[in-house]
């Protein structure tokens, strides 16, 4: 992939895949765009180019994720968030707080699910693919999320 | 089993109006574009670096084995030399002892240790110098 191309690309994808990710990560901006930073650099670098382009990435930025929970130990407050937010931000974050709030309880396999089927739009076959499982693990997952979400929202 | 499917399509309707309208506001694209673009312009100037290094490298390890072995054939075509040298000294002074036939082909040790410490110089010079 030349130089050019990639620019195309990422300019096609930034956009949804950062609202993605900020869902995923429960209202965080920065580390959204970090996340999504690091998969385009991965994307980048990567010695093969990936057939599907965005399901890599949205794979990828799944993974980083992941690594990232790991490595701090710590789980999305959303309440904390709030209080690191930019002031012209804070509105837009108290506008989805009950969502990231729920988002939050979810664990990550079930919120990814989530995300992807409804904020994406993505088949739960396609969402296997993506998530590496199996498509009735998937079907399970969102049928878990969309309970949990029913119960908090 | 009915409801159950209508309660979740109602559901699925619910979950998928409440994304439609999850629109947060992002940092802008622009800021986000100029960030990445740095840093793939840096990791673009590591890697132009690193490719030059392997150049070096390669260049300096291809001088480093012709001067070995340059050195090397140079030093086998001088031992008859060298072993004539030592049986006349032998010869001059009586009361040197014998050269043992096991130890002249320690004296081929000379080839090889000029021809290794040539390569190791060569290789030293020249992967130090700038290309």
């Amino acid at each position: 992939m030349t130089h050019r191309q990639f620019t195309t690309q990422v300019e096609a994808t930034q956009s949804a895949f950062r609202r993605f990710l900020t869902a995923l990560c429960c209202g965080d901006k920065e580390l959204a765009d970090d996340l999504a930073q690091e998969a385009y650099i991965r994307a980048y670098t990567a010695v093969t180019q990936p057939d599907n382009f965005r399901a890599w990435l949205y794979r990828t930025g799944y993974n980083l994720f992941l690594n990232y929970r790991r490595s701090e130990k710590t789980y999305c407050d959303s309440g904390v968030l709030l209080g690191c937010h930019a002031e012209q931000n804070a509105d837009d974050t108290f506008r989805y707080q009950e969502l990231y709030t729920a988002l939050d309880s979810l664990p990550p396999k079930e919120r990814m699910s989530v995300l992807l089927y409804y904020l994406e739009g993505y088949s739960t076959k396609e969402i296997a693919a993506i998530t590496e499982t199996s498509d009735e693990a998937v079907r399970q997952h969102l049928a878990r999320g969309r309970r949990h979400l029913r119960e908090l929202l | 089993m009915q409801e159950n499917n209508t309660d979740t399509t109602a559901q699925d309707d619910e979950l998928r109006a409440l994304f439609s309208r999850f629109d947060p506001i992002l940092p802008p694209d622009t800021r986000f574009m100029a960030q990445l673009q740095q840093r793939l312009d840096t990791i673009e100037l590591l890697q132009n670096k690193m490719a030059a290094m392997r150049r070096r490298n390669r260049l300096a390890v291809a001088c480093a084995a012709f001067a070995g072995f340059a050195a090397g054939i140079l030093s086998c075509m001088l031992m008859p030399l060298l072993t004539a040298l030592l049986e006349n000294l032998r010869t001059e002074y009586l009361f040197l002892p014998d050269i043992p036939h096991e130890a002249s082909v320690l004296l081929w040790l000379l080839p090889a240790g000029a021809a290794l410490l040539t390569s190791l110089r060569v290789y030293d010079m020249t992967s130090r110098a700038g290309y």
